[in-house]
């Protein structure tokens, strides 16, 4: 084929890369979220698109039109109605608004998935019609290319005449401008925001139908390759509508005429990728090499709190404490065994159970701990899945084969260095920055090794043995939990001490925590490297679970999903990374593929209501009923010494601001405690705590309410099963 | 005991054609306060980051005790004596008061492998003792346990202030310490600098309170258009005729 | 004299920094009202609070009798209770006649020329991108475009922040103008003179705190002190 031939096939691909980038640019420009729901949104339309094709038999006309026309940008609507609004009404972050977009990729998935199921179709119906027509000159081009340039140019001049000639034009330029001078000056931003998002689910949507044809649709494939595309809107620095455009059209072209030239010798497997995954590689090489990314999108998610757990308060556990602590330990040590008891199948279905709860605990330490969004966990995972298959195999650096469970470790803690490796480009990162860095990493290992034959190809999984004998399913999941209960151990360390003291200073606020001197860069190093090795750990114990390696375990749309499922479940608890393993692994055990996606998504949206996550929901939750009873323990009539009434009405104040189970007692102490100490200071600083506590006749509990009351504070310490 | 000198050497700043600080020379001395005052704009908030190495100098070096530390990280800075506030208290909002403190104290033991290995000790004594001090001279010890992220403006500042003076500092910089307080908590904060001062600590105040300014300060350099325009005593600078008429003569301070 | 706005009680703030402690203030209705105060006195977040930007964290606003404490900032700008902001006040992106449009507009209205006629500079630039205005001339347009929405009340901050003393003079002389026409204007102001000529009521702010409330003329100069009375 000649160049020109090849450019005219490139610019199909390329049309519709820009066509996404443009939708993207759209609704970022109007509200502020960069959507990474994007593909997801992408994938279901295409899906109903084929079913009303395929299996209705509608006209492919009347469906283009429901699904581009009515289905698209009713979603978008939707979207920015229930989900995006409630978030900027309350000026939520741009990192919740980050967790909310990802919470509608995974539930979008989902639904894809639960719906269709995850087999591959070949049968997705195409938009245009599959002909070529001759140019001047005697090449050729196909209908859907020029279709598809042309789509591409009418929606940029009407975007452009509508922007810069009507009236609602001129409300969405003032609103893009300054969105709360616009308010101020009565323009209606609301709608503006709803029609950048019905836009900008029309164009995923477009981007989608037109995907569809050209590859094995699955749900996970397809919402992957839309969200490659992201590579175009960060060229253009989520600003420039050209600028996406010229630089889709321009990696379309590229792509499509490496094609014409055959490398020879060792760097042909990798020219190869390059070729076929050239998107994911702009992407990564783009935030990489370009320094003026380094602060794209202001600052989602770097200093992104996902919870507001603090560190276990130095050396003053008391008794009750230890003991309840023990006790929720024990509790979960028991639930983690059970499977031990169980029918063998079901066994082996639990082997996901303690692996994905390593991989979890790598996001609690990255994310949790440190504050750093990793949207790259399932990279690490299957580099540690593979490097020990091949250290086991004797298939590394011409070792020889070692004893498995040597291979194991030393598998998962040479993805330490990767860790560090990696560590060190992205923690200079913030915002969205961050976010795209870490999730470019994931996908170009994920294409540039998972899926190359030089890599995995005869990769031979050697079970677990120990002295030569193979270890049964029971110890195996027995080794599985050892490996667990170090990683707990490693995220303990993490926690506690000052070391906790000092990375928990690092979450809360980086720049305050530099200006004492902590030593900010070592250690989100360090949490970036211990993360790694942790998830290397889980990535290899799924891949012995599963007997064999698979790229799609380790695909980069997991490591969207496990971060979700992290964060619902409370991004910095070690308890809430367990029980969110456990709970995945049953669904997906229990009910047809993808609800398990379904739930993270679901419950991901619901993230607006319950900001620390599930788990501190769930604390919240005790806490609050404990309050109700509490006031129905109390005698109203009776005014009691001034101490009781102090505590008690504390209590109430702090659990009406919801306040977490934690501060509330410690504020309760500090409030009785302030009552003592009079000097000058304190009582400024403690006008806070004074005003519940003067207040004449607060009701006094009665000793049973306050033994109940004792009870409630400390459950709500434990909401989860696990240690 | 003797305490270092923060000085910053001919420091120039550029944002594109814009130049925020233009060759400004700066010294804070131990045992101190120094102020600097200037309108909205002036460049106060450029030098300040200059001078904590959250933004570098196109040219110009920072010299702290006699040692160049033009190039270096604020945690680097930090570790070495330099140690700042902010105008929005930089809190642990998920910490109480005292593992606040804690984390300035121990900002020079970074044992992370041990810690990782859960080899290293939880927090040795000697930075409890130096928390429980400033602690009680600031007296704070009554909300030691109050997680910071429930406290009231007043105390919040009062707690970031009690974390520096825990980093064991040489020298403060201190970005409007007083905004958000009323006028007994400013009371209370010009004495509390004044007493850190007396213990040998070199002050750099921001703020534009200039009441608070002057009465606490014992040198003012006013700033102007990226340039130190005065510099002296309180009492020279007010009257100086430059730092009339462009900053205090919106003011009704006559 | 009836009250337009009265806020009562009101605490808000920035994050953990808490700015108004408390702060009381009635604006009487046709008149001017001016708060002044140094830099952090709480003047900007007051007017913020009263436009609906900044949310009360206790405390209650009541507009002509009508409670609207949790009134969007929009309701209440379409409502004719509209904020001129101290910086950023113009749509920089967008051309003069592009500013001006999209408030008219939004109202319903199609026509600019009151703008144009109140600040004949305005016409010349018309087809000038507004970031590329001077400062006076952005304050201009910021005023115009705030005068084509019909406000009921103006809430001015900062008129004469970065003004030459003859252009602020032009546009306290313009504001007059609009009190005189039975617009309620609450404006926010350093200690400077023309703010005074203004004012019918004065508010003297100190640290979020009102600390002090009355007729211009009793502001004496040693009143005005950065102290609280």
């Amino acid at each position: 084929m000649r160049s020109i031939d090849l450019a005219f096939a490139g610019i199909s691909i390329g049309a519709i890369a820009a066509l996404s980038g443009i939708g993207l640019l759209v609704t970022y420009r109007t509200n502020g979220v960069l959507n990474i729901a994007q593909g997801g949104i992408a994938a279901l339309v295409a899906y109903i698109f084929r079913a009303m094709v395929v299996d209705w038999k509608l006209p492919v006309q009347t469906a283009a039109v429901l699904s581009l026309a009515v289905i698209s940008p009713l979603i978008g609507i939707v979207l920015e109605r229930f989900v995006f609004r409630p978030l900027a009404r309350r000026r939520a972050s741009a990192a919740e608004s980050l967790v909310a977009s990802l919470g509608v990729l995974v539930l979008t998935v989902g639904m894809t998935a639960g719906i269709w199921g995850l087999g591959s179709r070949n049968d997705a119906p195409s938009l245009f019609p599959d002909r070529t027509v001759p140019l001047p000159g005697g090449s050729r081009i196909g209908v859907d290319a020029l279709a598809e340039l042309a789509l591409v140019v009418a929606v940029c001049v009407a975007l452009g005449l509508v922007t810069t000639r009507t009236r609602f034009g001129r409300q969405v330029r003032a609103v893009v401008d300054d969105r709360q001078l616009a308010e101020l000056s009565a323009i209606p931003a609301d709608q503006v925001a709803a029609a950048g998002w019905a836009v900008g689910t029309t164009l995923a949507g477009f981007t989608g139908i037109l995907l569809a044809p050209r590859l094995q649709l699955t749900p996970y494939g397809l919402t992957l390759l839309v969200l490659e595309t992201f590579a175009v809107v960060v060229a253009a620095r989520l600003a420039s509508l050209p600028g996406a455009v010229l630089t889709a059209l321009a990696i379309g072209i590229l792509q499509s005429e490496l094609s014409q030239f055959q490398v020879t010798g060792e760097f042909s497997a990798l020219y190869l990728a390059v070729q076929s995954n050239l998107f994911v590689a702009a992407l990564l090489v783009l935030l990489l090499l370009v320094p003026r990314l380094r602060e794209l999108g202001g600052d989602a998610g770097s200093t992104g709190r996902f919870s507001s757990r603090g560190a276990p308060q130095a050396g003053r556990a008391s008794l009750t404490d230890q003991r309840r602590d023990i006790l929720g330990k024990f509790g979960g040590a028991v639930l983690l065994s059970a499977p031990l008891t169980f029918a063998p199948t079901n066994l082996r279905d639990a082997f996901a159970v303690p692996a994905l709860a390593l991989i979890f605990l790598s996001l609690v330490i990255v994310t949790g701990y440190s504050g750093q969004v990793s949207l790259g966990v399932a990279g690490y995972a299957g580099l540690g899945a593979l490097l020990s298959a091949k250290l086991a195999a004797g298939d590394l650096f011409g070792l020889p084969p070692l004893p498995s469970l040597v291979a194991l470790l030393l598998g998962a803690l040479l993805v330490a260095p990767i860790g560090l490796l990696t560590g060190y480009p992205v923690i200079r990162r913030r915002g969205l920055a961050l976010a795209l860095t870490t999730f470019a990493v994931g996908a170009v290992v994920s294409r540039f090794v998972f899926q190359q034959q030089t890599f995995v190809s005869g990769l031979h999984v050697t079970p677990l043995s120990i002295a030569g004998h193979t270890l049964s399913d029971r110890w195996f999941y027995v080794v599985e939990l050892a490996c667990l209960g170090l990683g707990l151990l490693v995220v303990r360390n993490l926690h506690e001490g000052r070391l906790g003291r000092a990375l928990l200073a690092v979450r809360d606020h980086t720049e305050g925590a530099a200006a004492v001197g902590v030593d900010v860069r070592n250690l989100k190093l360090l949490s970036f490297t211990v993360s790694a090795a942790v998830a290397g750990l889980g990535g290899a114990l799924l891949m012995l679970g599963y007997a064999s390696f698979d790229a799609d375990t380790f695909s980069p749309l997991n490591s969207l999903l496990w971060f979700t499922a992290v964060v619902v479940f409370g991004a910095d608890s070690a308890a809430g990374a367990v029980v969110a393993a456990g709970f995945i692994v049953t669904i997906d055990t229990l009910a047809p593929a993808g609800s398990a996606t379904l739930a993270v998504g679901i419950l991901a949206l619901t993230l607006g209501w319950l900001p620390g996550g599930l788990a501190s929901a769930v604390r919240h939750l005790v806490a609050e009923l404990g309050n109700r009873i509490v006031e129905d323990l109390t005698e109203p009539g009776r005014v009691g010494p001034a101490g009781t009434g102090a505590g008690a009405g504390t209590v109430r104040t702090a659990a009406a601001a919801s306040a977490q189970a934690r501060s509330t007692t410690s504020a309760a102490s500090a409030a009785s405690r302030t009552l003592v100490v009079s000097t000058p200071l304190t009582s400024v600083t403690s006008v806070a705590y004074r005003r519940p506590a003067g207040g004449a006749g607060a009701p006094t509990l009665t000793p049973f309410g306050e033994a109940l009351l004792a009870r409630v504070r400390q459950v709500a310490h434990t909401p989860g099963k696990a240690p | 005991m003797s305490r270092a000198e923060l000085t910053g050497h001919g420091l120039v700043r550029r944002y594109g054609g814009l130049t925020a600080v233009d060759n400004v020379d700066i010294t804070v001395a131990p045992g101190k306060v120094t102020g600097l005052i200037g309108p909205n704009g002036a460049g106060k908030s450029t030098l300040f980051s200059l001078l904590t190495g959250v933004e570098k100098p196109d040219s110009g070096r920072v010299v702290l005790g006699g040692r160049n530390i033009t190039r270096m990280r604020p945690d680097v800075r930090a570790r070495y004596g330099l140690v700042q506030t902010f105008q929005v208290p930089s809190l642990f909002t998920s910490m109480t008061v005292m593992d606040n403190l804690l984390v300035g104290a121990e900002n020079r033991h970074r044992d992370y492998a041990g810690g990782l290995l859960g080899l290293a000790p939880h927090g040795s004594a000697r930075s409890r003792r130096v928390v429980t001090r400033t602690l009680e001279s600031l007296d704070l010890t009554g909300i030691a346990d109050t997680t910071t992220g429930t406290l009231p403006t007043g105390a919040l500042r009062l707690v970031e202030l009690a974390r520096a003076l825990c980093a064991r500092p040489d020298v403060l910089l201190l970005d409007e310490p007083a905004s958000g307080l009323d006028g007994q908590e400013t009371e209370r904060l010009s004495g509390l600098l004044r007493r850190v001062a007396g213990e040998g600590v070199g002050i750099l105040l921001v703020d534009h309170d200039v009441e608070l300014v002057f009465s606490v300060t014992d040198q003012v350099y006013a700033m102007v258009g990226g340039r130190i325009v005065a510099e002296g005593a309180p009492a020279a600078v007010r009257d100086d005729p430059t730092v009339r008429a462009v900053y205090l003569a919106q003011g009704p301070l006559a | 004299m009836s009250a337009e706005l009265v806020l009562t009680g009101a605490r808000a703030g920035y994050g953990t920094i808490e700015v108004l402690h408390g702060l009381d203030l009635t604006v009487p209705a046709g008149k001017v009202t001016a708060l002044l105060g140094v830099n952090g006195a709480g003047k900007s977040s007051t007017l913020r609070v009263l436009a609906g930007v900044l949310p009360l964290r206790s405390g209650s606003l009541t507009w002509r009798g009508r409670t609207i404490t949790r009134m969007s900032a929009l309701d209440r700008a379409r409502s004719g209770l509209m904020l001129v902001p101290d910086e950023r006040a113009v749509f920089a992106t967008l051309t003069v006649r592009e500013n001006l449009q999209v408030v008219v507009e939004a109202i319903g209205q199609r026509d600019i020329s009151p703008a144009l006629d109140a600040f004949p500079r305005l016409h010349e630039r018309l087809v000038q991108r507004a970031g590329t205005l001077s400062g006076g001339e952005r304050r201009m347009l910021a005023l115009a475009r705030a005068l084509l929405a019909r406000p009921k009340v103006l809430l001015v901050d900062e008129l004469s922040l970065g003004l030459s003393p003859k252009v602020a003079s032009e546009l306290f002389a313009w504001l007059a103008t609009v009190a005189l026409g039975g617009t309620t204007v609450v404006l926010a102001d350093q200690y400077t003179k023309d703010a005074l000529g203004l004012a019918d009521v004065v508010y003297v702010l100190h640290r979020g705190e009102c600390s002090f409330v009355g007729d211009p003329a009793e502001l004496h100069p040693t009143t005005v002190s950065a102290e609280p009375v």
